[in-house]
């Protein structure tokens, strides 16, 4: 994850190592894509994210693409890409880290198929002359909903979390980075119930911050989120970071949350194909890119400010254009 | 084995013939007569923005289960083993989680709960039986767990007593901390043999200590 860090303050779309065209630049005609994933694609998280990319790019006539689901057992999704690359597909893609190594291994069999592979920092260095990858930036996941909070005039904010792990740390590490630099007289109570699965656990600790005056829950678990939201929906406060229907208690006391946006790693990947630039390139997710984005804001807060998501597009300016950077939030804690 | 399984199956006819519902429903004592004392459950969940690998296993009396990430990144690991008086007793305690033995486990390790709970007859009865993908599953109301105030049910997948999925009490849907009901989990046959585990005995947490 410190390697990670390092990258998080490339601008852009980061390349990493020398560039090398597996093949020659083929602009003008459609790309002809297979996607993998691991689970099911209507699945309204990650493996959806990567049907929408792949979506846009054909709406805007750009792609041809298919899509192969529950893609998660590398034994069995080798030979499938491998018969995409057989099939003269021009871009495979292996959405997911189970799929990283089938990727790899498929791509040094097939120089002029272009393959692109998941993975946490270390995919940088194992990638090729016609393999890129793509990893995210927990930290900017919570940075951006730190930001959010900070946006709504709350003066204790609760923050809770599941297991004490290194992503999971760096993602509330930049929670309170976005909240500082937002309302930096904001307070934040973190509470950590050491558990990815106990929703009861993170009920109890959401009362428990509710009971210390918070006025508003951020959590960065999915699973416990459903403690959060139970909870926030009985004290009567609003919540971020619920994700999922919560039993319907999300659209009751979710105001928004942060989720993957695959388009603009994907439509990186076809234009290299296309100029021939593909290759040992590896991209980072995060807020300069909008690969990470801001869900849907649901309208139940009046706290909210009106032009939030244009706020938001002012940071991602400024990120963007290196105007502004973020911290290290891979570092130890302070 | 096969015998104390179609026993259990009994229970369902039983409940079809003479009950109230069409649901087919189990006998969650005969069920647990006919569950091996070894599983290894595999699975993922689809978070917003990552896959996260789980694995559930138990061998004999202790459960094991590691996840939280994606794979290939550091994990969490929590594990607990029931006593032979009842009592559950954790023996790995992930960092920052309370062990003080003051609460039952909720999410996948509630599989060690609900074995405790038919155990000393506390859970008992008959329960009707869920379609999840391929699986048929068995949802335990988290009272019966000693669980207040409950958000979620656990739910066994019927013929190994694994927690695969939890039911919200609002709208009666799967929710949470659910592995994905595709080919993703892996619940191997009679014929499976695990690998011991290896226990930090130096870590052992007394829950009732």
């Amino acid at each position: 994850m410190r390697k990670l860090s390092r990258l998080q303050f490339l601008v852009g779309l980061a390349a990493i190592g020398a560039l090398a065209a597996p093949g020659s630049s083929i602009a003008a005609e459609k790309l002809k894509v297979a996607v993998l994933v691991p689970g099911l694609a209507n699945d309204g998280a990650f493996n959806q994210a990567a049907l929408e990319g792949a979506k846009k790019l054909a709406d805007e006539g750009l792609i041809t693409f298919e899509i192969r689901e529950k893609q998660r057992d590398p034994a069995s999704s080798e030979p499938v890409i491998r018969q995409y690359a057989q099939r003269g597909y021009d871009l495979i893609i292996g959405h997911g880290i189970e799929l990283s190594e089938p990727i790899l291994n498929v791509a040094k069999d097939f120089p002029k198929v272009h393959f692109a592979a998941s993975g946490g920092p270390d995919l940088a260095g194992k990638l090729t002359a016609n393999t890129d990858g793509w990893t995210y930036d927990f930290a900017h996941y919570g940075y951006l909903s730190g930001w959010v909070a900070g946006k709504l005039g709350v003066s204790k904010v609760g923050s809770v979390g599941g297991p004490q792990l290194p992503f999971i740390l760096a993602a509330h590490k930049g929670f309170k980075g976005g909240l500082q630099e937002t309302d930096p007289s904001a307070t934040v109570i973190e509470v950590y119930t050491g558990s990815f699965d106990d929703v009861q656990k993170a009920a109890e600790a959401t009362k428990g911050l509710i009971a210390q005056g918070v006025q508003l829950v951020w959590t960065s678990g999915d699973g416990i989120g459903n403690g959060v939201a139970a909870a926030a929906e009985q004290a009567g406060i609003h919540t971020l970071g619920v994700t999922g229907s919560a039993g319907g208690l999300a659209q009751k006391v979710n105001i928004v949350s942060v989720e993957l946006n695959m388009y603009p790693t994907f439509k990186a990947y076809v234009d290299a194909v296309k100029d021939g630039g593909f290759g040992k390139k590896f991209f980072v997710s995060g807020l300069a890119n909008r690969g990470l984005i801001l869900t849907p804001i649901n309208e139940i807060d009046k706290r909210v400010p009106a032009d939030l998501q244009k706020q938001v597009d002012g940071l991602v300016g400024e990120l963007a254009s290196g105007a502004k950077t973020l911290p290290d939030f891979y570092g130890p804690a302070k | 084995m096969v015998s104390r399984w179609a026993s259990a199956l009994t229970a369902i006819g039983i409940a079809g013939v003479g009950g109230t519902s069409a649901v087919p429903s189990i006998d969650i004592a005969a069920a647990e007569a006919s569950w091996r004392p070894q599983f290894v459950l595999t699975g993922t969940k689809t978070e917003p923005t990552y896959v996260e690998h789980i694995r559930l296993e138990r061998a004999g009396d202790v459960f094991v289960l590691q996840g939280g990430a994606p794979a290939g990144m550091a994990s969490s690991r929590e594990s607990v083993a029931l006593r032979a008086d009842g009592r559950l007793v954790h023996l790995e305690c992930p960092t920052g989680m309370r062990c003080d033995g003051t609460e039952t486990p909720s999410g996948f390790l509630a599989s060690a709960a609900i074995l405790a709970a038919i155990r000393d007859r506390h859970l008992s009865g008959s329960f009707p039986l869920l379609p999840y993908g391929d699986l048929q599953l068995v949802c335990i109301p988290a009272e019966l767990l000693g669980i207040r105030d409950p958000v979620l049910d656990p739910c066994i997948e019927a013929r190994s007593g694994a927690v695969i999925a939890q039911r919200h009490r609002r709208s009666g849907e799967f929710d949470g901390p659910s592995l994905d009901p595709d080919h993703a989990i892996d619940l191997p046959g009679p014929t499976h043999v695990i690998h011991p585990i290896l226990l930090n005995v130096s870590a052992r947490k007394d829950l009732h200590a």
